[in-house]
This record gives C-alpha cells, sequence and structure tokens, in this order.
C-alpha cells in the first residue's frame, strides 16, 4: 500500500485564543525551551487597538509557520536546517554554527539562538535527559518527536479554548475544512513564504493589526 | 436589568418567565411589614421553630392557601390541591396582617432603579441596558457570569443577591446554558430531601437529625453556624469562635461588626490585643495553625497580618513553598505538592456528571513531604485524640465505620507510612462501589474501580443528561435554601435582620448601598483630583504570586517577566500617564486617599484598556519572601494599598472602595 505522507497543518482562531499562556508553559516543559532566557518557541502576543473606551486587546499565538518556500532553509550555510518529508522544518543541532543567517531570513521571528548558557542550564535541569547539548539555533517544530507517536503537538493539547488546532488536509476534519474552505487564511501571504499556519480571523481580531504588529522590531528584521 | 426584566414587554409579552416564578420560588408568598417596618413572609410555626407551612393566594380557587414549609414547587398545597400562586393580589389581609406578594414587593423595591438612573453611574448609556436586558430576558439559555474577586463594594452582597434574582426570574438554573450544579451536588441535595419527605416536608435551622456535614449547600452554613462554631455549649471548652465572640464584644460596645461571621478572620488581630471577650473574660488567641493560606500576602492589610502572627505564642505553617507568611512560623511542616500528591477519593463537585475524581502523583516524593490527612494522623496519634473516630461521625456521606477506619488506618500507617491507600480503599467500597450499582447497575471490586480511577482520574455514576432529567434543581427536588425554594426573598437575610435589627447589607428583598469612596461623602459629590484615581483589580491567567503553588514556578515567573508590564505593573490610562509625565515602566508610588499610610510603590504600565480616572493592579503580586528563589520581589503587592473594613454580612473586604493618589516616586 502506498504510503500517504500527512500535509499537516496548524490553524489558530484568534477569536477564542484568551492569553492565558498555557501552550508558552507546555511549550517549554515538553522542548526543554530555553524560559530562564525568556526565549520561545512559541509566544501570545498582545496587541491593543483602538482608544479607550472602544480599546481591545487581540491575542496572537505565534509559531513558526513551516513555510513550503522556506527561507531559513535556503539562507543556511552548513545544510543544518533540513526539512522531513512531511514539510517539517527541522535543525541538526551538531552541523548548527549558529551564523543566524536562519534568524535573520525569517520573517515571522521564529528562530532564536540556543545559547550555550543556555545548554549548560539545561543539562543542569534536565540531566541525562537533556536534550539540547549544544548550542544552535532553536525553533518550533510542531513536536514533530510527538506528532511521529501519533500525538498533537503540546501546545495544541494544553489549548483550554482549542484555539490552537491541528490537522492533516488529507483527512477530512473541522481543521482541514478551514483551511481548504479558505475560513483560515496565512499570515503575509505577499511574503511568498507558503506557511503552513493559518489563522480563523474576524472583525475583532482583524488579521492586518497583526501583520502590521509584524512589521514592528522584533519581527522587522534589516539586512 | 432587573427593572427593565419586571417591567417591559417583548411582542406583548411580559419579560419573566411567569411559570418559574409561580411554581419554583417563593414570589408569590405572602408577605407584610412587620411593627418595624421590616418585610417578612406569613408563615406557620411549629414548636420546634420549623415552618409548617407558607401562603400563597390561589387564582384557581380563590383563596389564601398553604404551601409546604421546605420543597421544591408551590403546584401543590399542603392538603394535596393543585394550585396557580398568584404573582399580584389585591389589598389582601390575612390574619389580620395586610400582605402583598414577594413579587409585589420586588416590584415596589426596584421601582426607581431605571436605566436612566443606571446609566449615570454607569456610562453605559439607558437604551443600551435595555437593550441588553431585554436580549438576556428572551435570547435563553442565558447566564450572568459574575466572575471571582468580587466582594470589592459593600453593596457586592446585595448585587450577588441581584444577580441571583435575575437569573432565577429568567428561569436560568440548571439547565444547559445557564447556571447548572454539579452532578455530586445534586446527589447530595437528593438524599437531604428523602430525609425531609419523611419529617413533613419541614426543616428546622439548626437542622435536626441529620449528619451535619452532609446537609447541602446554605443549609449547612447555617447549621455548622448555628450549632458549632457560634455555640458556646458545643465545645468542652465553653466558648464560641473567636469571630462570634469579636461579634458580640463589639456589639456591646454599640459598634457595627460582621453578623455571620463563619470562617473569616474577624477578630483574630484583635485577639491579640486583648481586644475580644467573652464573659467577661479576655478571649485571647494564642497559638495559629496555617495551612496552605498565605495571609500576609493573600489577604488585605499586610501590617496587620504580620502584627497578628508576631503578637502569637506559636505559629505552625504547613506549606510547599517559604512564602511571606511562612516566614512568621515557629515550625513549618511540609506540605506535599500537587505534583507528588497521590489524594483520597473526592465527588467532582464542579462537574455537571455525578462523578468521583482522585489526584495522582506525577513522580514519587523523595523528602519528608506529607499529606494534610497523614499528618492529622500522626499528630491525633502522639496527642491521643480519636481524630479518625470525629471524621467518621462527620463525613458520614462515605458510610464510614469507626472500628475498620481506624483498623485499615493503622495497617496502611505501619505498612506504607500514609493512610492514603486506606482512606480510598474505604471511600470505593462504601461510597463509589455501592452508587455505581444502585445507579448505574454495574458491580466492580475495590481493586478493578482502584485501577480505574488511578488510570483514568475519574469514574462517572451519572452523566449530565440523567441528572437533569431526573434530579435538577429546582425543577425536580429543591433548592438547598430555608423553603426548597429559589429565594427572591432571602430566609437567611431575614434571620439576620430578625436578630441583628434591619440594615440595607442584608435587606431580606433587595437594596442598594452606594459606593463609599470617600467615606460618607455621596458618591456624586466626589471629585477627583488630577492624580486621583480609582481602583480596581483582578487576576492574570499566569497564576497569582500568593498562591503557594505556582509563587515560585520558574516557567509561571519567566513569562511574568516577558510579559512584565501587563503581569507585575500598575495599568494607568496612556494618555492620562501622558498628562502626568509618566512613561513606561516609571516607578510609581500609589496612596490610599482615605489611609495614607497604606502605600505601595510599582511599575507604570501604559495601556488603552482602562478608563483615564481608573488604575488597575493584577492581584496577589509582590511577595517579598528572599527565599522564593525566583518570585520573590515581583510584582506589585496590591493587598498594601488595601484597608481591613469587613463589610457587615460575611465580612468581605469591599477591596476597591476608596480612591488613590498617583505620583512617580
Amino acid at each position: 500500500m502506498e504510503k500517504v505522507i500527512p500535509k499537516w497543518v496548524f490553524v489558530v482562531d484568534l477569536s477564542s485564543c484568551v492569553g492565558c499562556n498555557a501552550c508558552m508553559a507546555a511549550c517549554a516543559q515538553e522542548n526543554q525551551t530555553p524560559y530562564w532566557s525568556e526565549k520561545w518557541r512559541t509566544k501570545v502576543e498582545q496587541i491593543e487597538i483602538g482608544e479607550f473606551p472602544e480599546a481591545k486587546r487581540v491575542f496572537f499565538p505565534h509559531l513558526c509557520m513551516q513555510c513550503q518556500n522556506t527561507p531559513c532553509y535556503y539562507a543556511c550555510p552548513t545544510g543544518a536546517t533540513y526539512k522531513t518529508e512531511e514539510g517539517i522544518v527541522l535543525v541538526n543541532h551538531e552541523r548548527c554554527i549558529g551564523c543566524e543567517a536562519c534568524v535573520i531570513a525569517c520573517p515571522y521571528g521564529a528562530r532564536y539562538p540556543y545559547e550555550s548558557d543556555d545548554v549548560d542550564e539545561c543539562e543542569k535541569l534536565y540531566g541525562e535527559e537533556a536534550r539540547h547539548t549544544t548550542p544552535h539555533i532553536d525553533k518550533c517544530t510542531w513536536c514533530y518527536h510527538r506528532l511521529k507517536e501519533g500525538l498533537e503537538p503540546a501546545c495544541v493539547e494544553t489549548c483550554p479554548t482549542n484555539c490552537r488546532m491541528f490537522g492533516d488536509l488529507n483527512v477530512d476534519s473541522y481543521v482541514s475544512r478551514l483551511v481548504l474552505e479558505g475560513k483560515a487564511i496565512p499570515l503575509s501571504p505577499q511574503l511568498g513564504t507558503e506557511p503552513k499556519v493559518f489563522y480563523v480571523t474576524s472583525k475583532e481580531t482583524p488579521i492586518g493589526v497583526v501583520s502590521h504588529h509584524l512589521d514592528e522590531p522584533p519581527y522587522k528584521q534589516t539586512i | 436589568m432587573l427593572h427593565v426584566i419586571l417591567r417591559d414587554q417583548k411582542d406583548g409579552k411580559v419579560l419573566y418567565d411567569e411559570e418559574t416564578l409561580r411554581f419554583f420560588t417563593n414570589a408569590p408568598f405572602l408577605a407584610y411589614k412587620d411593627e418595624k417596618g421590616n418585610l417578612q413572609l406569613l408563615s406557620d410555626v411549629d414548636k420546634d421553630g420549623a415552618v409548617e407551612a407558607w401562603y400563597v393566594y390561589d387564582e384557581l380557587s380563590n383563596s389564601v392557601q398553604k404551601v409546604f414549609g421546605f420543597y421544591n414547587t408551590n403546584k401543590i398545597s399542603k392538603d394535596n390541591k393543585g394550585l396557580k400562586p398568584a404573582l399580584f393580589t389585591k389589598n389582601l389581609n390575612v390574619n389580620g396582617k395586610s400582605v402583598k406578594t414577594v413579587f409585589e414587593y420586588l416590584m415596589d423595591y426596584t421601582q426607581n432603579f431605571t436605566p436612566e438612573w443606571a446609566s449615570k453611574i454607569t456610562d453605559v448609556p439607558a437604551s443600551t441596558i435595555r437593550r441588553i436586558a431585554i436580549e438576556f430576558a428572551t435570547m435563553k439559555p442565558a447566564i450572568i457570569e459574575p466572575g471571582i474577586y468580587d466582594s470589592r463594594y459593600e453593596n457586592t452582597i446585595q448585587l450577588r443577591k441581584t444577580l441571583a434574582i435575575i437569573q432565577a426570574i429568567t428561569s436560568g438554573y440548571d439547565k444547559p446554558g445557564t447556571w447548572v450544579t454539579g452532578g455530586a451536588y445534586k446527589m447530595l441535595i437528593n438524599d437531604f430531601f428523602e430525609f425531609t419527605k419523611k419529617n413533613g416536608n419541614k426543616i428546622t435551622i439548626p437542622v435536626k437529625g441529620y449528619p451535619d456535614v452532609d446537609i447541602p449547600g446554605m443549609l449547612r452554613v447555617l447549621d455548622v453556624g448555628f450549632k458549632y462554631f457560634f455555640n458556646p455549649k458545643a465545645w468542652t471548652h465553653g466558648y464560641p469562635s473567636i469571630q462570634w465572640a469579636y461579634l458580640q464584644t463589639e456589639l456591646s460596645k454599640g459598634k457595627e461588626a460582621t453578623v455571620f461571621p463563619f470562617i473569616t478572620d474577624n477578630g483574630f488581630y484583635e485577639s491579640t490585643k486583648k481586644e475580644v471577650f467573652w464573659k467577661g473574660q479576655p478571649y485571647q488567641l494564642k497559638a495559629a495553625f496555617v495551612y496552605a493560606l498565605n495571609l500576609v500576602r493573600g489577604d488585605v492589610e499586610t501590617q496587620r497580618w504580620k502584627e497578628f502572627l508576631t503578637n502569637l505564642d506559636l505559629v505552625v505553617g504547613f506549606d510547599t513553598m517559604p512564602s511571606d507568611t511562612m516566614l512568621y512560623a515557629d515550625v513549618i511542616f511540609p506540605d506535599i505538592p500537587y505534583i507528588l500528591k497521590k489524594d483520597i477519593i473526592f465527588d467532582i463537585n464542579t462537574s455537571h456528571d455525578y462523578s468521583f475524581g482522585t489526584r495522582e502523583a506525577a513522580m514519587p516524593k523523595d523528602g519528608d513531604e506529607m499529606h494534610a490527612l497523614d499528618f492529622m494522623y500522626m499528630l491525633s496519634k502522639a496527642m491521643n485524640v480519636p481524630w479518625l473516630d470525629t471524621m467518621a461521625e462527620l463525613y458520614q456521606y462515605w458510610k464510614w465505620d469507626k472500628k475498620e477506619l481506624n483498623q485499615k488506618c493503622e495497617e496502611s500507617w505501619n505498612k506504607y507510612g500514609t493512610i492514603i491507600p486506606a482512606i480510598r480503599e474505604l471511600q470505593l467500597k462504601n461510597k463509589v462501589a455501592p452508587e455505581l450499582k444502585e445507579y448505574k447497575g454495574v458491580s466492580k471490586t475495590v481493586q478493578e474501580l482502584e485501577e480505574e480511577i488511578s488510570k483514568k482520574g475519574v469514574i462517572t455514576v451519572m452523566d449530565r443528561e440523567e441528572l437533569m432529567a431526573k434530579y435538577s434543581v429546582p425543577w425536580h427536588q429543591p433548592v438547598p435554601t430555608p423553603s426548597g425554594r429559589m429565594e427572591i426573598y432571602s430566609n437567611v437575610f431575614a434571620t439576620l435582620q430578625n436578630m441583628f435589627g434591619y440594615k440595607p447589607n442584608y435587606d431580606p428583598l433587595i437594596a442598594y448601598i452606594p459606593p463609599k469612596w470617600k467615606g460618607d461623602m455621596a458618591p456624586e459629590d466626589v471629585k477627583l483630583e488630577e492624580n486621583e484615581f480609582f481602583i480596581t483589580h483582578g487576576k492574570v491567567p499566569i497564576q497569582s504570586h500568593t498562591c503557594a503553588a505556582t509563587v515560585d514556578n520558574p516557567i509561571l515567573v519567566s513569562i511574568g517577566k516577558w510579559r512584565e508590564g501587563v503581569y507585575y505593573g500598575i495599568w494607568i490610562n496612556d494618555k492620562k500617564a501622558k498628562s502626568l509625565g509618566i512613561k513606561e515602566g516609571d516607578d510609581i508610588l500609589v496612596t490610599n486617599v482615605m489611609y495614607p499610610n497604606l502605600k505601595v510603590k510599582g511599575k507604570a504600565h501604559l495601556t488603552k484598556l482602562i478608563r483615564p480616572d481608573t488604575i488597575f493592579i493584577p492581584g496577589a503580586f509582590g511577595a517579598s519572601s528572599k527565599k522564593l528563589t525566583y518570585g520573590g520581589g515581583l510584582g506589585t503587592p496590591l493587598n498594601d494599598l488595601i484597608p481591613y473594613r469587613p463589610e457587615p454580612v460575611i465580612g468581605g473586604y469591599r477591596a476597591n472602595e476608596f480612591t488613590v493618589k498617583v505620583v512617580k516616586a
């Protein structure tokens, strides 16, 4: 029987994110990310729009877009950044030289350096179970190690409002229909990166606000 | 909203649910004003003080009829006639008293509280208030979620009562999408209802002949309060609870105090200053056992608690963290954190299903940490106190046999160093297994149940749909109020009124108490100075740092630091801040205007999300204990600002009822 390669997609419903940050805590624990240095694979940005008394706050969960047209992959000089057959973008820790070309190349600010101090702290905390044993550039992997076991990413499993959703476009589901029917849209498609994270927006949570926010530092990269 | 729902109509129909009001509340009960002008319900009371009957006007027979003292519905009279109780009457005189229905009095009381009145004090347009009220009443199901942290004003008790009335008159109880009671709670009520049926559908307060801890809801509070806490004869030492002694001391001086001080802190501090008396003798607290509570940082007026703890001869703490309160403990026993805790079985009252749950340890413990029950067992053995016997008497819900309980716990203690396995075994054997057999027809051994609950964490006896169909409240069984109905007129408040004299705070029907931001100054006369603000506070999602379970969690602290201004700062409107020359991150000093000795320093967080005349402080941060390696010193200690001013009903703190001044520090 021919092997069917999943077409994984991530959907975020901006109207139901309540900014609880449980996803950030779950990710930090699951992936041993350097929370002690306030570096995160996934973040929930808070954006205020309007003026009092009509002011609103939009919570924007932000993670690696796992782009199909992958700027970080092309920027990497050593081939440390690579893609799995399912299209998940990973980093080979041993091969990474920490040049940060990928950090600059990523228009979504998804990457950060896992520095040697961070490695020391990781090994101190997790001992033999530490998975970051050499400095490298780190990023969200959609918990690829969990996906291979048939589990959902840790942030999706934890999310109390089902704002974060995960699915396979090969499988008919609420998530795949949101993407295929165009109800969930990608962020900044004009960049040509073909992201695999899609957002469900509304009048109250316009993605235009979020796009604009990404034009500001630290997301705006100068080369 | 209540004014609108009581008076407006849509498509020619009233907005309130007539059937619910007539049959499931005490809105149709006949009421009168007594010689003191206090509103009372007409009733027949037996020699034990139990209400045998309430009175209604029946539209079917055009006569006054009696309904049961404790029942869920007014559909039948005491002599078994079908009724249609009236909400409106015409100049009735019964037993020599001029009476109207509770509903008619409610109309009178809410007459002046129009949307136009409300719009002046809320900035919400009257038309919006009217629209929301009509939508709430007509788009069912609907629910008002009042949230937590609401002991902010003296009016809060009456506000909560009003919310409950709105929910009741729109039939918003125990139906999907409305206020729903827990599944296990419904079964507790069921057991109690069966008991009252055998006793002529009436109850005394305190309740007689029923295990105290198994009495549901507010009735348990009343029962345990009046039978034990406030009753000196219930104790071998002949003293009531400190709170009751403090109340009597204050009343004897003609002062105001909290009249129902059930599990409050009233009198604690004063007793250490020798200001509380009982029968002319000082009632002085000498020691305190503080279990998983952070008085210094989680309560109000920090300094007061520090003095209280310092004044005691002995403070024994039981906690997981070196919190600000544990710094005052003479001895600290190590509580077990949740991640290491294998717990007893408990009924899950937050679930709509009737289910039992537990906690399992995520990893083995390797230190001295102990479950509180193990600690109590160890202490009771050392002091030769029959604590397990008392537990068996109090918690008959779990059907303990004293001898078996003592024997099993001793075996478990000797074998495992903990009594938890024994408790679990007996809970599963005596309660869970029989309930499963009775309601689900399923027979399982204790071992099978232990395996199931250890793996899944929950055993469901009955699901929500079946519970709603048979046991919903008040549709199938009584509300645990003194009358069993949803009480528009509160019999609990009436008891307080009759014991202590009238106060609007415990008006049995409804009352509005204007905010006292500046003492007795009328709220409309309050004019804020340029750098003066109202204050509000609330929770933030990374938990609070006064709660021992999360105070020193490094991940949560990191998230907090990353969002520093939002979680640790003092929110101030961005435009207002700029007018005061305050920038993001500036150190600012906030001083309580009425109590200038209460002040707090924090960092300004400029935001559009707050009114220009108000500041917001995220609650429960500012732990100062340096032994908290991650969480110590972070955030703004809100409780340094809030004065200790318990309101007169149940001792709520009126936590936002003052103004503050803000200057750059």
